[in-house]
């Protein structure tokens, strides 16, 4: 009986690669909203900033559930920001983060990176701030 | 050592597998942001939206290089919107794609804008 031919030989390759993809690769959703309050204004780029924020969001089972779910809106409303942009990121720590995740827990944990710039209200100014935000700039 | 399709064994099967769930996992930026000298307010969760654009970006190279234009910029200057909510997305049909074209370097993500024109 002869051995298996080449073409039979990879099954098992490319039906592990296709798998592992199908692992990591996963799904989420990363939605920009305004928080409840007042109005918030999208900044265009290259406008500066004072607050950045970055943040990891995580999924679970392919990113079919939020663990914590922390949206924007949240970060936005936390900052009191009235001008704000997102940047919705998957870095390469994340694409580590997720391969190790999956590789030692195979239960499809996946991290998502948010970044969010803006401004707060400018400060009264016939009212002098007794202390100096230490987030600011 | 067991043989693994035929050639692959022990070290170099846990190497494909480390390398696979790498190139599986891609990466890629989308930037929600407005034209510049407009004035866009973010729309609430719930808030009415009469427009809908829904679009896919492409990355090459696990996402380090845009192949398509991975900003809301030119969406909300196109449609002239005053009024947005941005939803990023990879859902179970970009995952699927993705299995396959993320071993050529390719991989896809959907953005949603919604928004109300001034």
């Amino acid at each position: 009986m002869t051995g298996p031919s080449k073409r039979h030989r990879h099954r098992p390759i490319l039906a592990a690669c296709l798998s592992l993809s199908l692992l990591t690769a996963g799904c989420f959703t990363i939605q920009t909203y305004a928080p409840h309050g007042e109005p918030v204004k999208l900044l265009p780029p290259g406008q500066p900033a004072q607050v950045r924020r970055e943040y990891r969001t995580w999924f679970i089972l392919g990113g079919l559930f939020p663990l914590d779910n922390t949206m924007p809106a949240e970060i936005i409303a936390q900052e009191k920001l009235i001008e704000a942009r997102v940047i919705v990121l998957d870095t390469v720590p994340d694409a580590f983060i997720a391969a190790a995740l999956t590789f030692i827990i195979p239960i499809l944990i996946l991290p998502q990176t948010v970044v969010v710039e803006g401004n707060r209200a400018p400060v009264d100014s016939n009212i002098t701030p007794s202390v100096t935000d230490p987030r600011g700039q | 050592m067991k043989e693994w399709g035929g050639r692959v064994t022990g070290p170099w099967r846990l190497t494909i597998v480390a390398l696979g769930l790498l190139l599986a996992a891609g990466c890629g930026t989308v930037h929600i942001e407005v034209p510049p000298g407009s004035s866009v307010t973010m729309l609430d969760q719930d808030q009415p939206a009469s427009i809908r654009i829904e679009r896919h970006i492409w990355f090459a190279l696990w996402g380090g290089k845009p192949l398509s234009d991975n900003s809301t910029l030119n969406d909300i200057r196109e449609h002239h919107l005053t009024q947005v909510r941005v939803t990023v997305v990879q859902n179970f049909w970009d995952t699927v794609i993705n299995t396959v074209t993320c071993y050529f370097s390719f991989v896809r993500r959907t953005v949603i804008i919604e928004g109300n024109p001034g």
